[in-house]
C-alpha cells in the first residue's frame, strides 16, 4: 500500500543551526509510528514540517500522494494533539471540540454527532460544559485529542502529548491512545524521547540523530537490535565495548576488544564494518561456578564490584579485565537477594547469538 | 481570603494574613477623599446657583440640570460622544496592527524598543504636539502645502478648525494608550492556541476572528476605556484644533468655570457627563459576557 505520509530528502536550519539533513520517511497507512531521539535531533522540527506550521529548506513533504510542502496547516489533512494541550481557555470542552467542524461546512446535527461522538471516546462527555482551566492535566489533553480526532485527519500528529503528566496517568493515558488508535485504524506520527513509551506503543519507532535517521523498525529490533553506537547507548544498553577487529568464524564473526578478550557473535547484522560490541545486561548470566568459554558460550571471569537493587532484578556491576560490565538477575522477591554477593569472583556469560555487533 | 479559600499570603513576607482586609485601606481612602468627595463636592456645587454678583448663592435647587439638558447643549454632548467613539475606533483599528506587530518580535530587545518609540510622543508637551498639527493642517499648512505642489490638488482642503482635526488630534494623543494594553493582552497569547487554530482548519482571518480577539478582549476592553474616557471629556483639543462649530463637552464646563464664571452650571454640565460615560461602562460591562460560539452547539 502507498504511504499516507511521506518526508523526501527534508533539511531544516534554524539560525543557521542545521536540524534536519536529507530526512526521509515514508509512513504506512494505520500505523503507530513513532518518532523518537533526544532534544535537538529533530523530531519535533519533522512533525512541525507535517503540520506545516514549518516549511523545509530543501525537499518535499508528501500526503497521500499530494505534495503538500508548501500548503499552510489549515488546507492539510493532518490534525496535531500539542505538549501544552493549547486549548481555547474562552470556549468550553464542547466548542472547543467542535471548533474545527465549524470550517467543514457540516450540518448542526452532524456537528454535534461528531463531537458528541469524539468526547465518548475519550471518555469526557460529562464535562463538556466546563472550560479547560476547570479541567486537570490529564483531561486537558483528553480534549485536546478529541478536537483532533473529530477532524478524521490523515494522519494524526502527537507532540509528546504526555510530557506533563504524572508517570501513573501517562501510562494510563498511552493504552487509551493505543486502544483508540487500534480502534480507528488511524495514522499516528507519535513524537518522544521516552524509550519506554515509544516501545510500548509503536508499531515502528524511528530513531534520530542529530537530524538523520538513525535507524528504523519495530519495537523488537530496535531494543534487541540496535545498529549504531548511538541507538544502543540510547536504548540503555551500558555494555558498549570498542573492537579492535573482526573476523568470520562459521556462521558467525569472532571479534576482538581493544582490551584483547574474544567472542563469538552469531547475530545478523553488521559482521565485518563493526566498531563496538554490544550486549543487554538480561542477556548476561552472572554465577561463582565456572563455565567453559567455547562456542555456545561467551565467558568472562571478574569481579563483583556493585549491586543496584531494582524490584524485580538486580544490576550486577563487574570489573572484568579493566572494563566494567552490567549484568541483570532477576530476583524472585521477599528476601532473594540474587546467587553472587559484592566482592565475589564471578563468571559471566552470554550466547553468541545474543551479542549485538554496531557500526 | 483568595478565589481558592485559602488565606491571602503577605506581599512580603509569604505567610497567610488573616487581617488582610487592612490592606485595602490605602487605596480605599485614596479613592474616597480624591475621587469619591470632590465628585460629591461638584454635585453639590451644581444644585447651587449664580448670583448677578459672580458669587456662589448656596440656594439648592435643579435648575441648573434643567438647563444643561436643553436640547442646544444635548447636541454638544452627543456630538462629544460620537466624537470620542470615532476616536476609539480610529485607534482600535490603527492601534491593533501596532501591538500585533509588536508582540510578534521574537528578540526581546526589539519589542521593548518598539514600545519605547510608542511612547516615545510624551517625553514631549502635548501642547507643543498639537501646535505641531496646526502647522500640519493649516491652510497655509505643510500638508496642503505638498498636495499642491504635487499637483494633487489645486485649493487646499480645509484640515483644521473642524471635527476632521479634533479627531486627528484625539487619535493622535490617544493612540498609545490603545497600543500598550492591547500589546500586553497579545503578548499573553500562547502562539500553540494560534497554531492549533491554524492546524484546524481557520484561515489567517477565522483565526483573527475566533481566537485572537476573544483571546485579547480585556486588553481591547481596557484600550477602548483608557482612550474614551477621556476623549469624551477633551479640552485642549478642541479648544486648539475645532472651530467654533466643533466645540465637546469639555469647551463647555471650561467656558462656565474661566469665562462665564457659572460654576454651579458648569458643575451640572461636568456631572451629567460624569454620569453618562459611567452609564455607558456599566452597560458595556454587563454586555460583554463570555461570548461564545452559542449557535452551533
Amino acid at each position: 500500500m502507498p504511504p499516507v505520509l511521506e518526508f523526501q530528502d527534508i533539511s531544516k536550519s534554524f539560525d543557521r543551526q542545521s536540524v534536519l539533513r536529507d530526512f526521509s520517511l515514508s509512513v504506512d497507512p494505520s500505523e503507530f509510528l513513532t518518532l523518537l531521539g533526544p532534544s535537538g535531533s529533530g523530531k519535533t522540527t519533522l512533525l512541525r514540517l507535517a503540520a506545516g506550521f514549518e516549511r523545509p529548506d530543501n525537499g518535499k513533504v508528501v500526503l497521500r500522494g499530494s505534495d503538500v510542502t508548501h500548503l499552510p496547516p489549515y488546507h492539510r489533512r493532518v490534525n496535531t494533539v500539542f505538549q501544552n494541550y493549547a486549548l481555547f481557555p474562552h470556549l468550553t470542552v464542547a466548542h472547543n471540540v467542535a471548533f474545527g467542524l465549524r470550517n467543514l461546512k457540516l450540518s448542526k446535527v452532524e456537528v454535534h454527532s461528531r463531537a458528541s461522538a469524539a468526547l465518548d471516546m475519550v471518555q469526557l462527555a460529562n464535562l463538556s460544559d466546563r472550560l479547560p482551566h476547570q479541567l486537570s492535566g490529564g483531561q486537558q489533553q483528553r480534549v485536546g485529542l478529541a478536537r483532533a480526532l473529530v477532524m478524521q485527519p490523515e494522519v494524526l500528529l502527537l507532540d509528546e502529548p504526555f510530557g506533563a503528566l504524572d508517570q501513573r496517568l501517562r501510562q494510563q493515558m498511552q493504552q487509551e491512545l493505543k486502544a483508540v488508535q487500534r480502534r480507528l485504524e488511524l495514522t499516528f506520527v507519535f513524537v518522544t524521547h521516552d524509550q519506554e513509551e515509544a516501545l510500548s506503543l509503536s508499531d515502528r519507532i524511528a530513531l534520530l540523530h542529530e537530524g538523520r535517521l538513525d535507524q528504523i523498525g519495530s519495537p523488537d529490533q530496535i531494543y534487541n537490535w540496535p545498529a549504531s553506537r548511538f541507538a544502543a547507548e540510547f536504548m540503555g544498553i551500558p555494555n558498549i565495548f570498542p573492537l579492535s577487529g573482526t573476523k568470520p568464524e562459521g556462521v558467525g564473526t569472532r571479534c576482538q576488544l581493544k582490551t584483547g578478550e574474544t567472542f563469538l557473535v552469531t547475530s545478523a547484522a553488521n559482521g565485518n564494518q563493526a566498531r563496538f560490541l554490544a550486549v543487554r545486561p538480561e542477556n548476561i548470566r552472572v554465577s561463582r561456578a565456572s563455565l567453559p568459554h567455547g562456542k555456545s558460550n561467551n565467558v568472562i571471569r571478574g569481579r563483583v564490584r556493585q549491586a543496584r537493587y531494582l524490584g524485580s532484578s538486580i544490576l550486577w556491576s563487574v570489573e572484568a579485565n579493566h572494563l566494567t560490565w552490567a549484568a541483570s538477575e532477576v530476583v524472585n522477591g521477599g528476601t532473594d537477594m540474587g546467587s553472587v554477593s559484592l566482592e565475589d569472583e564471578v563468571f559471566l556469560s552470554w550466547e553468541p547469538s545474543r551479542g549485538v555487533l554496531l557500526a | 481570603m483568595d478565589k481558592t479559600g485559602s488565606p491571602t499570603k503577605g506581599l512580603l513576607t509569604g505567610t497567610p494574613q488573616r487581617n488582610s482586609r487592612v490592606w485595602f485601606l490605602p487605596a480605599f481612602l485614596w479613592l474616597f477623599l480624591l475621587i469619591a468627595v470632590p465628585l460629591a463636592f461638584v454635585f453639590l456645587l451644581s444644585l447651587a446657583r449664580r448670583n448677578p454678583a459672580g458669587e456662589t448663592d448656596w440656594v439648592l435647587g435643579i435648575s441648573n440640570y434643567v438647563r444643561a439638558l436643553d436640547p442646544l447643549y444635548l447636541w454638544i454632548y452627543w456630538r462629544s460622544l460620537l466624537l470620542a467613539l470615532a476616536t476609539t475606533l480610529i485607534c482600535l483599528v490603527l492601534g491593533f496592527p501596532v501591538a500585533h506587530f509588536i508582540a510578534q518580535q521574537p528578540s526581546a530587545r526589539l519589542r521593548n524598543l518598539l514600545l519605547f518609540l510608542v511612547t516615545l510622543p510624551f517625553w514631549t508637551s502635548f501642547l507643543i504636539r498639537t501646535y505641531a498639527w496646526i502647522l500640519l493642517l493649516r491652510t497655509e499648512g505643510i500638508i496642503n502645502n505638498a498636495l499642491v505642489a504635487l499637483g494633487i490638488i489645486q485649493q487646499p482642503l480645509p484640515l483644521l478648525y473642524n471635527n476632521f482635526a479634533i479627531l486627528v488630534g484625539l487619535a493622535y494623543a490617544e493612540l498609545p494608550f490603545m497600543i500598550l494594553p492591547l500589546y500586553t493582552a497579545l503578548e499573553r497569547i500562547d502562539k500553540s492556541q494560534i497554531e492549533a487554530s491554524s492546524d484546524l482548519g481557520c484561515t489567517a482571518s477565522q483565526t483573527f476572528w475566533r481566537v485572537l480577539i476573544p483571546l485579547s478582549r480585556p486588553g481591547i476592553i481596557a484600550g477602548v476605556v483608557l482612550v474614551f474616557v477621556p476623549s469624551v471629556g477633551a479640552y485642549l483639543t478642541p479648544d486648539l484644533l475645532g472651530g467654533a462649530k466643533s466645540i465637546m463637552a469639555g469647551n463647555l464646563i471650561q467656558n462656565q468655570f474661566a469665562v462665564v464664571r457659572d460654576h454651579p452650571f458648569g458643575a451640572a454640565i461636568a456631572f451629567v457627563l460624569t454620569v453618562v460615560v459611567l452609564a455607558l461602562l456599566a452597560v458595556s460591562h454587563r454586555t460583554t459576557r463570555e461570548h461564545t460560539e452559542l449557535r452551533l452547539l
